[in-house]
Formats: structure tokens, sequence, C-alpha cells
């Protein structure tokens, strides 16, 4: 799985530099030589780093990433990968959901939704999908539109009488 | 130049594999170049999507860069983000006093740096406390093996710049007029607001307000350190969450401050995009700080350059701030390698 990890990233660094270059090609020579000069830098070190990294003994040395997190173990293992596919399955059903049904009702039924299957208590998983919910309602905007509608004020005070 | 010297503590960020690092800072850079060219005003790499004439946001893409890839960290350790128990607090507040003053040099070193990243307009604090933690890693000793296990000198570094940044943006905003940063640029607007120009007068006619400013500012992390220490413990409980709790409603709120950015469905988008590519980042071993670097650099550097030449030519490589600036990025690029070559000698020495 490292090795095919390492193919993606060489791949996809390999696709956004050809992207850059050729469409770099197009613009006048202030917008391009930038994109140009590094798009270039960053073919060679790409290049050498592929040399590096196919007899794969300096590749796979030089795993120390300075101040990022290094991968731990637990993730390389398959039940590690399987629950990083699982969590990426969530996202996409996230988005998915927020797509169609919007983010009022989607963001509190994907908490509620998490949890329950994880095993949490139901009325735990439902106090924080409500409370998050209500952050995502007052950070759109909509609580003080719904608390400022007036509602029946009751005949003691001045309600309409029926 | 001052950002060039920026964008070479790529290498610093990046360990025992400086030329991954240096690839990553490069694609930040070819990444943040999406949008409207500034001194053309030509649309660059935007594939006639609207969403791209303002640029991919920093926002979304730090989030799935950094968030993502950790709450699968999260998921897949199964337990909270301390897997200790907390022990006894009263203990652990004195030691942690007693650390700030153990490495003070550590302190004056990050605080340099927060305030040297704090000085320079728009870099901000996306990458201060990235540049003091990498500074630190590549300078303290045994950090490479310590550092990100509980090794209380990666958090002071972090502190120390994070702090001291805010001062350091507050010398542009003052005397130059130039916004340090985007809380900054609010503070400016209401100076203007009020009739209080800040540039030249906040350092001669309007010194009292300058002075006010700096002692808030003190007065600030004073109260804020008070409160810190007296909620401790409940802070600290924030750490012992189940990774069941914490996984969804950090997604979820995660989602909703991508969209918040820029109101925008297509932020969700690229956030969970960056987020697999973060996580493919991490599990081939690339670092990636240097992305966040090149993504808050490159458009700097690229409208700095085209100012200097439009200003001086082909001939301000030779001017005299140039040529020391040009000094001090040699610097940071060799001083990491000198220093693991010196380094070795020092170890080898037996005690007794």
């Amino acid at each position: 799985m490292l090795f095919l990890a390492r193919i993606f990233m060489y791949l996809l660094t390999a696709g956004v530099l050809y992207v850059m270059f050729a469409y770099s090609q197009e613009m006048p020579f202030a917008a391009r030589i930038y994109p140009e000069i590094v798009s270039i830098i960053v073919g060679v070190l790409l290049i050498i780093e592929i040399v590096r990294a196919v007899p794969s003994k300096a590749g796979a040395q030089d795993h120390a990433i300075g101040a990022d997190i290094e991968f731990s173990d637990d993730e390389k293992s398959e039940a590690g990968m399987r629950k990083a596919a699982l969590v990426f399955a969530s996202i996409f059903l996230l988005i998915l959901g927020l797509y169609l049904f919007g983010f009022y009702a989607t963001i509190p039924a994907f908490i509620f939704g998490y949890m329950v299957i994880e095993k949490e208590k139901p009325v735990w998983a439902l106090v924080f999908a409500a409370v998050v919910g209500g952050i995502n309602w007052y950070v759109f905007g909509a609580v003080k539109p719904a608390i400022s509608r007036r509602g029946f004020m009751g005949v003691m005070a001045g309600g309409p009488r029926r | 130049m001052l950002v060039m010297v920026g964008v070479a503590m790529v290498g610093t960020l990046s360990g025992k594999a400086p030329i991954k690092g240096i690839i990553v800072g490069g694609l930040g850079i070819l990444v943040s170049l999406v949008g409207v060219h500034i001194s053309t005003g030509i649309y660059r790499f935007t594939f006639d999507q609207l969403y791209l004439v303002d640029g991919l946001k920093l926002i979304p893409v730090t989030i799935g860069l950094f968030a993502i890839p950790e709450l699968i960290y999260m998921a897949v350790k199964g337990t909270g983000i301390a897997d200790v128990p907390l022990g006894d607090l009263t203990k652990g507040r004195r030691q942690g006093i007693r650390d700030a003053f153990t490495h003070w040099w550590l302190i004056i070193r990050s605080s340099l740096i927060g305030i040297w990243v704090g000085i320079i307009p728009g870099l901000g604090s996306s990458v201060a406390d990235w540049f003091a933690y990498g500074s630190a890693k590549q300078t303290c000793a045994g950090a490479s093996e310590t550092f990100g296990k509980g090794d209380v000198r990666g958090v002071i570094a972090v502190d120390a710049a994070t702090n001291a940044k805010e001062g350091g943006s507050l010398i542009p905003t003052l005397a130059f007029g130039i916004p340090g940063s985007s809380t900054l640029a609010l503070i400016f607007g209401g100076l203007i607001i009020v009739g209080i120009s800040p540039g030249k007068n906040m350092l001669t006619t309007d010194l009292h307000l300058t002075f006010s400013m700096i002692w808030l500012l003190i007065i600030g992390s004073i109260i804020t350190s008070i409160l810190c220490l007296a909620f401790t413990r409940q802070l600290a409980l924030a750490t012992t969450v189940r990774p069941t709790i914490l996984i969804p409603i950090v997604l979820g709120m995660a989602v909703i401050g991508s969209f918040a950015a820029s109101s925008r469905f297509e932020d969700v988008i690229i956030m969970a995009v960056f987020g697999l590519i973060g996580y493919f980042m991490r599990f081939a071993g690339w670092p990636r700080p240097p992305f966040l670097l090149g993504l808050v650099l490159g458009p700097i550097a690229e409208r700095y350059l085209w100012t200097s030449i439009q200003l001086y030519g082909g001939e301000f490589l030779l001017r005299p701030g140039v040529i020391t600036i040009f000094v001090l990025l040699v610097v940071v690029i060799f001083y990491p390698a000198i220093s693991r070559k010196l380094s070795p000698v020092k170890s080898d020495v037996v005690p007794g």
C-alpha cells in the first residue's frame, strides 16, 4: 500500500505540473514566467526524488517528515486502512447529504447517525446533534429570524380572542 | 527576498526529506496561482470555473489537509486526543511554569520567529507556528525522536511564536499603515473610522495610542494565562472525549467552517479533496506544512517580485538590503544541514 500511496503522489504531482506548464504556454510573458519557473524546478526535483525512491532504499529511509506527524503503524495495518476508508465514506455521505438536503438537516442527522452506529447512547447522540445543529443555525443566521418570529401572545398579553 | 526566506523554511520543515518538502512547497505555490493575475488581469488556471476566479481559499484547503487526516488517525487509534490518564494537574501546572523558565532561550528564539512572521504582511497565524515548530525540531537536542510524542519544547516553541506574532504584526500596521493580519486590518479600519490614520503619526503625535495597544496586548495575554491556569482541568478534559463523539462533531464543524469562508458549496468539496490528498501525503511520507507555506507565500512572492522589477529593474538584486537578506536566506537553507553535521560530535561525548 505504501508503494501505491507513493505512486499516487508522484502521479498527482506530475499531473499538476503538466497542467500548469501546458496551460501557462497560452499566457502573456508576465503571467506565465513565474508558474513556468516553479514547474520546471519542481519537475526536476520530482525526477530526482523518483530516481532516489525507485531502488526503494533511499526513498524508504527518508521517511522522517520534519514538522509533520508521521504515519503510525496502526494506520498502516489493514484494519487501520479499513477504518480510514469508512471515515472517507462517511465524509462522502455527509457531502452528498449536504448537497441534497442542505446544512440544517444533514449536519445534525449525520452526527446522530454516526454516534448511534458507533454505539454511543442515542440520548447523547441527540444532545450533541442538537447542539451542533444549533451552532449551525446560529452561524448561518437562521436563529435570529426564528426567535424573532412572533408567536401567539396569549389572550392575557394582548393576543387575539378566538 | 524576505518572502523567499520564508519559502526557504520549507527545507527546515521537511526533516530528512528536503527534496520532498521543496516539491510539496512548489505544489503549494502552483496551486496558489489559480485565479486572477494581478499584473495582467488575466485568469490563470481557472478552467472556465467561476469558483476558481478568486483562487482556492486557505481555510478549506487547511482544514482538509490537516484536520481530516488527524480525524482518521483518531478513528484508527480508537482513543481520545490524550490516550493516557490526566493525572495530577496541580503538579502539571507547576511543571509547566518550570518548563517555560527552563527553556527560556527557546522562548526567545521562537518569539523572534513569531515577530518576524508578524512583520511580513499577509503571512500571519497560519505559518508562524509551523516556522517555530520546524525551527525547534531542527535545533533542539534529540528533537527528531521526541517531538510529536509529548516533548514540551514543541508546545513552547509554537505558543511563543503564536503570541509574539501579534506584537510583530502591530509594527507594519501602526508604523507603515500596512495591516499585518486580517484581525489588524479590522482594527486598521476602526482607527480610520474614528479619525486616526495609522502610519507616521502613530510614532509621533499619537504615540500614546501605540503604547495603549501594546499594553492591551500585554494585559490581554496575562488575563488569558490566568484564565487558562484556573480552568486547566476543564480544558484538559476535552482531550479525553471519545473519538466516536469527537469525529462527527469536528467533521460537522469543519464543514461549517469551510462553507462559512466564502459561502460556496465548492469549498466543502475542496475540503474533502484536500483531506484525501493530505491522507495520501501522510501515508507516502510527504510533509504537509510546506504546502501551506507555498500556498500563503506564493502570491506574495510573485507580487513583490513584480513590484521590485517595476521599481528597480533587474538591479534590485544588487541593493544592500536585498544582499543582507540573501545572506540570511543562505543561513536558513544551510543551518539545519550544518547543525546536523555538528550534532553527532556532541552526542559522542560519553559522560563519566
